[in-house]
């Protein structure tokens, strides 16, 4: 084996490791090979590498405490998930135009398996992100959490989109799923009513925070701007405006929707009625 | 690295291999993996080897001997010749389990049973 190849191979493995059983193992692998290593030499030790890197991180024996062990295989995860998302890229890039190609009768399962792909894809990266903004929180003070921080607090902002787009993704899958089904009329009813209850959720959420909104304005307008107590300041800052025009807008979407649903199962003659 | 333990060692485990093979005397990784293949027919690679033995090691099983080389022998530890006599007498106790029920019952109890 060329000198070469036997220090590629024992890069495999962790440098305490290489300092101690390094030099034994290259003789080793120069007695057994006799000078021209089978492919099979080659993988043992390469994979021998691979698990003394295993150990060292905690997936492999018992050389860590029970916590380190947990923090190193989720750190792991968060690593694997990089990876997971590079062979995700590639095959969305394969898969790009997928339904022009397939006819629509064939095309039902994949549609939907395609939009759960995203959505799964952008929940692990939405997931990934909360894990990589805990380990950062955990290193500033809450001054910098909350707002002391520029990166920080760009970075939770972008975390934020994407976790609307997560919702976005699951949204969308739902809706591909739900284009291929052909609900009976007592199952429309019953998610016409379901719809009708979200409705009336969202909007009593909706009043309930416009109420909290206008008593903490008129007791206490300071809280709202976030300067100094009993300062003046807007009781319409921008980090509630823009959440509750969302709560209202989706209430208000979420209406029409509820209404249509309800006048036309209506329509279904051969569906109980909703009344 | 499965650690020699009496009820689920395993024969051919490389640390058991490996302490097997050192309870003759001092053997360097090369003398180690040829007595090894020799006894057990077993081969193990470099990097099994080492990977056992370096656990070995670290578990105060074994121990180097000499300077520090390419052929650096090591030889069994008081704690390591326990250990193995611990995994034999594990290994020992299933191999008369076997050897037990697989033993033909005896004549009078399969009479006794038809009875």
């Amino acid at each position: 084996m060329s000198d070469i190849t036997t220090r590629a191979l024992l890069r495999l493995y962790p440098r305490p490791w290489r300092a101690r059983y390094g030099e034994e193992l290259t003789g080793l692998i120069l007695q057994a090979s006799g000078g021209s290593p089978s492919l099979l030499l080659k993988m043992d030790v390469a994979l021998g590498g691979v698990r003394e890197r295993l150990r060292v991180i905690g997936l492999l024996g018992n050389d860590l405490t029970p916590g380190d062990r947990a923090r190193s295989g989720v750190l792991v995860v968060m690593w694997s998930w990089m990876l997971f998302v590079l062979g995700g890229i590639g095959v969305e890039k394969a898969a790009e135009h997928w339904q022009a190609a397939v006819p629509p009768a064939s095309a039902r399962l994949g549609e939907v398996a395609f939009a759960v792909l995203i959505a799964a894809a952008v929940t692990g990266l939405s997931v990934t992100g909360l894990l990589a903004l805990s380990v950062w929180a955990q290193h500033l003070s809450v001054a910098q959490r909350n707002g002391g921080n520029d990166a920080y607090g760009a970075a939770v902002l972008c975390w934020v989109v994407l976790f609307a787009g997560c919702l976005f993704c699951w949204a969308a899958a739902a809706a591909s799923t739900a284009r291929h089904l052909n609900p009976t009329p007592r199952l429309l009813v019953l998610e016409t009513r379901l719809a009708v209850a979200v409705t009336a959720t969202m909007a009593a959420m909706t009043i309930a925070s416009s109420i909290w909104w206008a008593t903490v304005a008129r007791s206490a307008p300071w809280f709202l701007s976030g300067t100094a107590p009993r300062t003046p300041g807007t009781v319409a800052p921008f980090n509630l405006v823009i959440p509750v025009a969302f709560m209202l807008s989706a209430t208000l979407l979420a209406s029409m929707g509820a209404r249509s649903a309800r006048r036309n199962v209506r329509s279904i003659a051969s569906g109980p009625s909703l009344s | 690295m499965r650690e020699p333990r009496q009820a689920s060692a395993r024969v051919n485990d490389p640390p058991v291999l490996i302490l097997t093979s050192l309870a003759s005397g001092p053997k360097h990784g090369y003398a180690l993996m040829q007595d090894i293949e020799g006894f057990s027919g077993v081969r193990l690679g470099p990097g099994s080897l080492y990977g056992a033995i370096s656990r070995l090691e670290e578990r105060g099983l074994i121990e180097p001997l000499g300077a520090v080389s390419r052929t650096r022998p090591y030889q069994l530890t008081s704690a390591g010749r326990q250990a193995l006599e611990a995994t034999i007498a594990g290994l020992r106790a299933v191999v008369d389990e076997a050897t037990t029920r697989l033993a033909p019952p005896p004549q009078a109890a399969l009479a006794g049973g038809d009875a």
